[in-house]
């Protein structure tokens, strides 16, 4: 084959290979209607793309009484993969660390969470010894890359609940039982495993 | 026609490889042997292109490497419209896909507020320029 031919082949083969490789392994996700990917293509047919319409909402939530290993979410109306958009895990004094495009993994001022229209403080039904665990491991990632699309495996992409789940997972805390490809925020606020501190919707 | 051609195969390989890299990111670290495939190819391609004119060399770069061009403008012109600056990074994010591994081994360290890797993904759009630039270029060797 020449080299020029071998060019416009091998990435569709890759594609292709590396494509069935990943759905025969993960046959259970292709089979749950509530998967994330499906979500999302139901949420696009309907015209939601991406995260919603950003604006400033100034949800004015009230923070007072949050402990560090907290998780909030936040969102926008038109989001595409449920609800909320975005998640943090607060790690005290008003200060969150979370996943975003251009910042990665980084710490933020809990206050921008007021831009949201929709937002909520969770709390996790663990020991205090496990949520500083679980903030260790996310400030380890201060800095590393986010991608949108980040698959659990790995821990070199990173996308907001990806550093979530995999955080309290560590600890032996698990958010997504059903095992998807990609951890919506939503499933946080569903989760067995939190109770609702408060929320907001404006 | 020519240059319409070589356009063609690079935007061709280019987005079957963005989707070869970005499924391959579930098995680490083949993403990253792909993404070095990627520049590989890519190395061949303008390679190939030594024969042609200068003018029909910087056209070709120039079309292929367009959107990141234009994302990179969006992106430090802080362009309100639309939330467009912000959706902007996202896209640049998923075009540069290619070689999203090669910056995933970036340190994470900050510098002015950004992480690394943010300055080198704006960087892409040039970087990609340059090297398609130098091994399309013909090599003058004189014979003094």
């Amino acid at each position: 084959m020449k080299w020029k031919q071998f060019n416009l082949i091998i990435f569709p083969l890759l594609a292709l290979i590396f494509f069935l490789l990943v759905a025969s392994a993960n046959r259970h996700v292709f089979n749950n209607e509530h998967a994330v990917m499906y979500t999302y293509l139901q949420n696009a047919r309907q015209g939601h793309i991406g995260y919603g319409f950003n604006s400033y909402y100034a949800n004015n939530i009230s923070f007072a009484g949050l402990e560090p290993g907290d998780l909030i979410l936040g969102g926008y109306p038109g989001c595409s993969y449920g609800r909320f958009s975005h998640a943090g895990i607060y790690i005290g004094n008003g200060e969150v660390i979370e996943s975003f495009g251009d910042l990665g993994v980084n710490i933020q001022p809990i206050y921008h969470y007021w831009e949201y229209s929709e937002v909520c403080l969770l709390r996790v039904k663990a020991d205090p010894a496990v949520k500083k665990q679980a903030i260790e491991y996310v400030q380890r990632y201060q800095g590393a890359m986010f991608y949108p699309l980040a698959f659990k495996n790995g821990e070199r992409y990173w996308n907001c609940t990806k550093i979530m789940w995999k955080a309290y997972r560590e600890q032996g805390l698990e958010f997504d039982p059903g095992d998807d490809f990609w951890v919506a925020p939503d499933l946080f606020y569903q989760s067995d495993l939190v109770e609702v501190i408060r929320e907001r919707n404006i | 026609m020519q240059n319409l051609k070589a356009i063609a195969r690079l935007y061709f390989i280019h987005i079957f490889a963005f989707l070869a890299v970005a499924i391959s990111t579930y098995y680490p670290p083949w993403d990253i042997i792909l993404s070095m495939l990627y520049l590989l190819v890519i190395g061949s391609e303008a390679l190939s292109l030594r024969e042609y004119a200068s003018k029909s060399r910087y056209l070709i770069i120039l079309a292929w490497q367009a959107p990141g061009i234009i994302l990179f403008l969006l992106v430090i012109s802080h362009t309100a419209i639309w939330d467009l600056s912000n959706y902007a990074f996202f896209i640049m994010l998923f075009w540069y896909t290619t070689l999203a591994p090669l910056l995933s081994l970036l340190p994470g360290m900050f510098w002015l507020g950004w992480p690394l890797y943010y300055y080198f993904l704006l960087a892409l759009p040039f970087v990609m320029t340059a090297y398609h630039f130098v091994l399309s270029s013909r090599v003058q060797l004189s014979n003094k």
